[in-house]
């Protein structure tokens, strides 16, 4: 048993590079992707992937054990993709864009900074004539997204980045949390800040992360 | 500067204040012989902005600040000294109270302010 901390976390804020394609992906406890060009990823780079699989377009991921040379293999660390009743067998290609320029998010609330919403199962109702009352059966998982409010400090070199972001509606950006244990949690989002602080004790911004997908967490 | 020092500062240099207690501003400890009416005042608390990784970037600092005299009349006109002379600065007033030290029978009337460092 274990409980992890959450003061002593950052927030890193990055950016995308191009788009890279890839021309399959494997069903494999750890899914190796296959380029026709060189990706030139190292191992430990940071890459969103968004191809066929639906279920994990825009997760973002680190690379593993790239081949360095043709063919130019690179495994995508944690994600198991055996399923093919998620992953379909063949389906999954599509393009991979390195995350870099990494930015840490600084003036993080100590309490109340960083809350998540959503990702809860939904359900739908139903009943029959003849039963008097109704049943539920599962049904999509709700949107997830993350709540960051830091002290306001407009002239944090930060501060420019996210708004920027902010304002560039329909593009997502890579993040990451590095928990104090170590942990990495890695995720894309679309940005949105508020120029108009928070009055309390002190100013408050508050920046929303809607996420593209889901989580990736690796243990350090 | 402390807030304990700069509400000394402004309490012992504000004519208002000084009219009705003189120079008998206290932080803490109040003299034992001191003359009625006087002022004493006192930290009972601290909200830091501290951030994750732990750095406290400021820090609200709650004063009691008890205005005692010998009749009640007198310790709320004192009250209302101080309160005029924290208008319009840094320090936020956040309510009255009153208080009687049965021993002597002196009365207080205290007000509740804090200030943002």
């Amino acid at each position: 048993m274990s409980a992890i901390g959450v003061p002593g976390s950052k927030v890193y804020m990055g950016t995308y590079g191009a788009a890279k394609a890839f021309s399959s992906i494997s069903n494999a406890s750890e899914a190796v992707l296959s380029f026709a060009a060189d990706p030139s990823l190292a191992a430990n780079d940071i890459f969103k992937m968004d191809g066929g699989w639906s279920e994990v377009a825009g997760n973002v991921f680190r690379a593993k054990s790239p081949s360095g040379s043709g063919p130019y293999l690179v495994t995508a660390e944690g994600f198991d993709s055996q399923s093919t009743t998620l992953y379909p067998a063949g389906t999954g290609a599509g393009n991979i864009y390195e995350a870099s320029s990494w930015t840490q998010i600084t003036q993080v609330k100590d309490e109340g900074g960083i809350s998540s919403s959503g990702g809860d199962l939904t359900f739908k109702e139903y009943g029959y004539l003849e039963v008097g009352r109704k049943f539920r059966q599962p049904d999509v998982r709700n949107p997830v997204g993350l709540q960051v409010v830091c002290y306001e400090d407009v002239s944090l070199g930060w501060y420019a980045n996210v708004l920027a972001a902010s304002k560039n509606r329909g593009v997502d950006y890579p993040f990451y949390i590095l928990l104090p244990n170590g942990a990495k949690v890695y995720f894309s989002a679309y940005v949105s800040i508020s120029e108009v602080p928070n009055f309390g004790d002190y100013l408050e911004t508050t920046i929303d992360l809607s996420l593209v997908n889901g989580f990736q967490r690796y243990a350090s | 500067m402390s807030a304990e020092t700069a509400l000394y500062a402004l309490l012992s240099g504000n004519a208002g204040v000084t009219a009705l207690v003189s120079t008998r501003v206290y932080p803490d400890l109040i003299p034992e012989k001191v003359a009625i009416p006087y002022i004493g005042f006192e930290r009972t608390g601290s909200a830091p902005a501290t951030t994750l990784e732990g750095s406290v970037l400021a820090e609200r600092v709650d004063i009691v600040i008890a205005c005692w005299s010998a009749t009640r009349i007198q310790a709320n006109q004192i009250a209302d000294a101080v309160r005029a002379a924290l208008a319009g600065t840094s320090w936020r007033y956040a309510g009255s109270g009153s208080e009687v030290d049965e021993a002597t029978g002196r009365l207080a009337a205290t007000l509740q302010v804090s200030l943002q460092t």
